[in-house]
C-alpha cells in the first residue's frame, strides 16, 4: 500500500483497522461461547485480552509511518475549515500576509542589487572609483589636476577615467529638450568594459582640446530622438547651438551605475589653459593593478580594495 | 501448568515472521497459533500483536489481503514477503547463536570457568 494511498483515503485504512480488530475480538467471544462462557462474559474476557482497543488503535497508526503526514492532512484541513466559518478573520490574516510579503519583497528588491548582486559589468569585482575627503570627513570629488596626476602615473591609460555631470541642451527640433549626460575621459566605457552596440568607442583622438564633438547616446535617447535610425552613426545633431557628430550608440543592457539617468556622453575635452575648475570630477579605476602606483606607490593597498 | 514469562524484547517480530512463513494467515490465528506452540508458557501480548503486524507491513517484511476465511467471513491475512523470508532467516540465525551462547555460559560448571 502506498504512501499515496494511505494519504488520499485514510478513512478506508480507518475501517479496515476497525474491522480487522473487530474480526478478532468476535473469534475469541465465538471460541469462548464455544466453551460454555456466557456471550456477555466472552465478549468482556476478549476485549480484556486485547487490552485497551483505542490504544491498540493508535499504535496500529503509528505503525503506519505516515503518521506525521497523516497528521499534517488532517491539520491542514481543519484550518481551512475553520478559516472558511470566519472570512473576516481571514480576510484580515491573508491581508496583513500580503502585505509583509510585498513589503519585503520591495526592500529586498531595493537592496538587492546594492548589496548583493554584482555590478552588471563584466570585471565587477576590480571596479574602484576614487574619492577625496571633504574637510569633514564625507567624501568628495576631485579637481581635473587629481585625475591627470594619477593618470600620468597610472601603468595604462586605459585603467583610469575621469567623469562628471553634463547637462546639455538638445535644440534643432520642435521642442528643446534638457539631457542628463555625462562628459568622460575617452577610456570611460573601456574602464567599465561595455562597448557601443552600434558605431565605435571614444579614442584618444577624440579627447583633446578644440578636439571634435561627438558624442555616444544611450539607446533610450536613440530609440526616443532618432527614431532608432539604424544610420545613426555619422548623423550631426544640435546640442547647446554646437553641432555634435554621433559616433555611437550603448547596448539596450548597458547599466550606468555611476550616473543612471545619463543619456547622452561626450568626451571631456579639457582646456589646461582655461582657469582651474573645481572638485567636481569623480574617478573611477577599472583595475586596482593598473592604478596601484596611484595609490602613493603602494599596489598591496589597491588591490584589497 | 507452569507460570506464563513475558517475551523477551524484540523476539515478537520473529515468532509472528515465523508463523506467518508457514502460510497465509490472519491476526486472531497467528494470536492462538502463538499460544498453542508455546504450550501456553509464551504470554503473547495480544494488544501488541497488531501493532506489530502493521509495523512489519509497513516495513515489507509482511503483504496483506482481504480474503475469506473457512466459516465465510473477510479476515485480513497476512503472508511473508521475499523480504520478509530474508528477515526471518538472519533473525532466527542470530537468536539461534544467542541462545547457543546463554546455554554454554549457563551450563558452565562451578568452578569451571578457570
Amino acid at each position: 500500500m502506498s504512501w499515496w494511498y494511505r494519504l488520499w483515503h485514510p478513512s478506508k485504512l480507518e475501517d479496515q483497522l476497525e474491522k480487522e480488530l473487530r474480526f478478532h475480538l468476535e473469534q475469541h467471544a465465538s471460541e469462548l461461547v464455544a466453551r460454555g462462557v456466557d456471550p456477555v462474559e466472552a465478549r468482556r474476557q476478549a476485549r480484556l485480552a486485547v487490552g485497551g482497543e483505542e490504544q491498540v488503535k493508535e499504535e496500529c497508526r503509528d505503525a503506519r509511518g505516515t503518521r506525521w503526514l497523516e497528521d499534517l492532512w488532517r491539520d491542514f484541513r481543519y484550518a481551512v475549515r475553520t478559516l472558511r466559518r470566519r472570512p473576516g478573520f481571514t480576510a484580515v490574516a491573508i491581508i496583513t500576509l500580503a502585505l509583509g510579503i510585498g513589503a519585503s519583497t520591495a526592500i529586498f528588491s531595493a537592496v538587492n542589487p546594492i548589496l548583493f548582486e554584482a555590478l552588471p559589468y563584466p570585471h565587477a569585482s576590480r571596479l574602484v572609483t576614487l574619492w577625496d575627503y571633504g574637510t569633514e570627513g564625507s567624501r568628495a570629488y576631485v579637481t581635473f589636476g587629481n585625475y591627470r596626476e594619477l593618470a600620468e602615473r597610472s601603468r595604462s591609460f586605459d585603467g583610469l577615467a575621469a567623469f562628471k555631470e553634463w547637462q546639455p541642451t538638445l535644440t534643432g527640433s520642435d521642442v528643446p529638450e534638457r539631457l542628463d549626460g555625462q562628459a568622460v575621459s575617452a577610456s570611460y566605457f573601456r574602464v567599465l568594459g561595455v562597448g557601443p552596440a552600434l558605431g565605435r568607442d571614444f579614442d584618444a583622438s577624440d579627447d583633446r582640446v578644440n578636439g571634435p564633438k561627438a558624442a555616444i547616446v544611450s539607446y533610450r535617447l536613440w530609440q526616443r530622438h532618432f527614431n532608432a535610425d539604424p544610420a545613426i552613426v555619422g548623423r550631426a545633431f544640435t546640442l547647446d547651438d554646437n553641432l555634435y557628430t554621433v559616433i555611437g550608440v550603448m547596448p539596450r543592457t548597458f547599466e550606468n551605475v555611476l550616473a543612471s539617468t545619463a543619456e547622452i556622453w561626450s568626451p571631456l575635452q579639457y582646456d589646461a589653459s582655461l582657469p582651474a575648475d573645481g572638485k567636481e570630477w569623480g574617478i573611477i579605476c577599472g583595475s586596482p593593478g593598473g592604478c596601484g602606483r596611484a595609490w602613493g606607490g603602494s599596489k598591496r593597498n589597491a588591490k584589497r580594495t | 501448568m507452569a507460570a506464563k514469562s513475558d517475551l523477551p524484547q524484540g523476539t515478537l517480530d520473529l515468532l509472528i515472521l515465523k508463523v506467518v512463513a508457514l502460510g497465509p494467515v490472519h491476526g486472531y490465528a497467528i494470536a492462538q497459533r502463538l499460544q498453542q506452540v508455546s504450550r501456553d508458557v509464551v504470554q503473547v501480548p495480544q494488544g501488541s500483536l497488531y501493532p506489530a503486524l502493521h509495523r512489519l507491513e509497513n516495513r515489507g517484511l509482511l503483504a496483506a489481503d482481504w480474503n475469506e476465511t473457512e466459516t465465510g467471513r473477510e479476515a485480513k491475512f497476512y503472508s511473508l514477503t521475499r523480504k520478509g523470508r530474508a528477515q526471518l532467516e538472519t533473525e532466527a540465525a542470530s537468536w539461534e547463536r544467542l541462545t547457543t551462547a546463554v546455554g554454554l555460559i549457563l551450563g558452565m560448571s562451578e568452578g569451571g570457568a578457570e
